[in-house]
């Protein structure tokens, strides 16, 4: 596939600009700010497109790069400017430029569900998944709410340590 | 006021983000986010995580509206921007024709008018020291550029790509200015660090001595001595900063870091920054362990060995990553 092709450029924004856009809203929850950093990955994919090599697919490539570009944004402006009187690492090129793509993203975290006690893991699926209140996860399931919460924690506990060194990774990549 | 917890427990996590927190709580984690800056970064951490599984799901994603007629011209323009600042600092060829262009009209110029020179030095993967024809000094850091005036005329005007550190001769009546894509630095006499990074479409300085005025379009800031600033091109904020603690952000010149009881996540982050290379704490309990030293003119294996030792850690290579493992230390 050559990237630096207008053609080639053309009909991957067709096939996937509106779903990269609903894909960052995710992380920034802004619309308008999501179409800018989507557009920013195509304009570097299209000017930079002779360096780049994908590795799995063009649709993973783009979920994962524009997962990183919502990333560094939310580390430079939403939490340094929040936070602007506690700057310490503050640099304009701590950008994380290599990032995983979305397939492998999504193998290590249907990995780290795997390791979910069974229980601890329908919570949590109930929750993050179907979006379903604590009180409906404990009506449901016939539990209390109390171990709602239990699971809940414990499941991010977990999840956090088997993804230990993919959290790390993502802040501390950096150039090639 | 609420008080600032110390921690937040993982329930408390999970409660936030499930959006099952009280006001109260919600408000706690929040103040302590915004606490310091290990906080935020523990913060997006977790966000990340909650967010990163979201996507996993089979749910549907919210549908944003998009206008795929103007988001494609956008894309086209920025492309070509981007294009125009690779030309200018990166592939050797095309600057050495751009030079001699650049160069060649000159001259021509000059046989007409007997202006004076104009003078374009790139950086590849050196530092450089310059001296320009006011006694200003300027060091350029790697892969960056500065265009001046073999002679300042009326005015002292360069302009600049990349990083560098400038030591600006005091002369009121002829201000210096520096243009940086579409940012002015302008001063009187001083000394200060400007960097521009293409990818993250930023701008920073970072000053020493004396007095700067920061514009960019209609923004302007002054800044003093010890304040940075960077200019956010794309949302076209310029925020305040305090600079480094650790002496980071002049580290490419000063080649020297200085840690005061920072946490070792701090201290790994600011090694992984100066020296380029991977390196991971093994496990969260690590980062609780604080340090204080400076390291100047040190390689980074010294420097590990030299951390690994005062806090009893193990360094251990594989291909380009550095893993520091070890029993971690007591939350203070």
């Amino acid at each position: 596939m050559n990237l630096t092709d207008e053609r080639v450029i053309s009909a991957l924004f067709q096939e996937h600009y509106q779903s990269l856009v609903s894909f960052t809203f995710q992380y920034v929850r802004d619309k308008d700010l999501s179409e800018e950093l989507v557009q920013e990955v195509f304009a570097k994919l299209w000017a930079d497109g002779y360096k780049i090599k994908i590795q799995t697919s063009a649709k993973s490539y783009l979920l994962g790069a524009v997962r990183n570009a919502a990333l560094n944004y939310l580390k430079h402006v939403k939490v340094q400017n929040t936070y602007a009187q506690h700057q310490m690492y503050v640099a304009s090129n701590d950008e994380i430029q290599d990032f995983l793509e979305y397939d492998e993203l999504k193998l290590k975290l249907e990995h780290a569900l795997k390791q979910l006690p069974e229980k601890c893991r329908e919570i949590f699926e109930l929750s993050r998944f179907e979006e379903k209140r604590y009180k409906e996860i404990a009506n449901e399931l016939g539990i209390s709410l109390k171990t709602v919460e239990n699971q809940m924690g414990k499941a991010l506990k977990i999840l956090r340590q088997e993804l230990g060194d993919y959290l790390p990774i993502l802040f501390f990549l950096m150039m090639r | 006021m609420d008080q600032e917890p110390k921690h937040i427990t993982e329930e408390q996590w999970a409660r936030y983000f499930a959006g099952e927190s009280t006001d109260q709580e919600t408000n706690q984690i929040e103040s302590w986010r915004d606490a310091s800056s290990n906080n935020a970064d523990l913060f997006l951490e977790y966000s990340l995580l909650w967010e990163d599984f979201g996507t996993i799901g089979n749910k549907e994603l919210t549908e944003v509206s998009v206008d795929m007629g103007t988001a494609w011209e956008k894309i086209k323009g920025q492309k070509e921007m981007i294009e125009t600042e690779i030309t200018v600092s990166f592939p050797w060829f095309k600057i050495a024709a751009s030079i001699l262009v650049v160069m060649g009209l000159f001259f021509a110029i000059r046989q007409l008018n007997h202006a004076p020179k104009d003078l374009f030095v790139q950086t590849q993967n050196n530092t450089e020291f310059l001296q320009l024809s006011d006694g200003s000094e300027i060091l350029l850091n790697r892969n960056s550029s500065l265009e001046y005036p073999e002679e300042f005329s009326n005015e002292r005007k360069v302009k600049l790509t990349g990083e560098g550190f400038f030591d600006v001769s005091h002369d009121p009546d002829k201000q210096f200015l520096i243009t940086i894509g579409e940012a002015t630095i302008t001063v009187l006499g001083t000394a200060f660090n400007i960097k521009s990074s293409e990818l993250a479409d930023t701008v920073s300085v970072l000053v020493s001595r004396g007095k700067v005025l920061f514009a960019f379009k209609d923004k302007e800031q002054i800044l003093t001595p010890g304040q940075k600033a960077t200019l956010f091109t794309s949302t076209q904020q310029i925020i305040m900063q305090n600079s480094d603690p650790s002496g980071l952000d002049e580290f490419w010149r000063t080649h020297r870091l200085q840690f005061n009881g920072q946490s070792l996540r701090y201290v790994v982050k600011a090694l992984t920054r100066a020296y380029n290379k991977n390196i991971l704490l093994s496990k969260p309990e690590l980062s609780n362990c604080s340090l204080s030293a400076i390291f100047e003119n040190d390689s980074l294996s010294n420097i590990l060995d030299v951390i690994a030792l005062t806090l009893n850690l193990e360094v251990k290579r594989e291909g380009s990553t550095i893993t520091l493992s070890g029993d971690g230390c007591e939350p203070n």
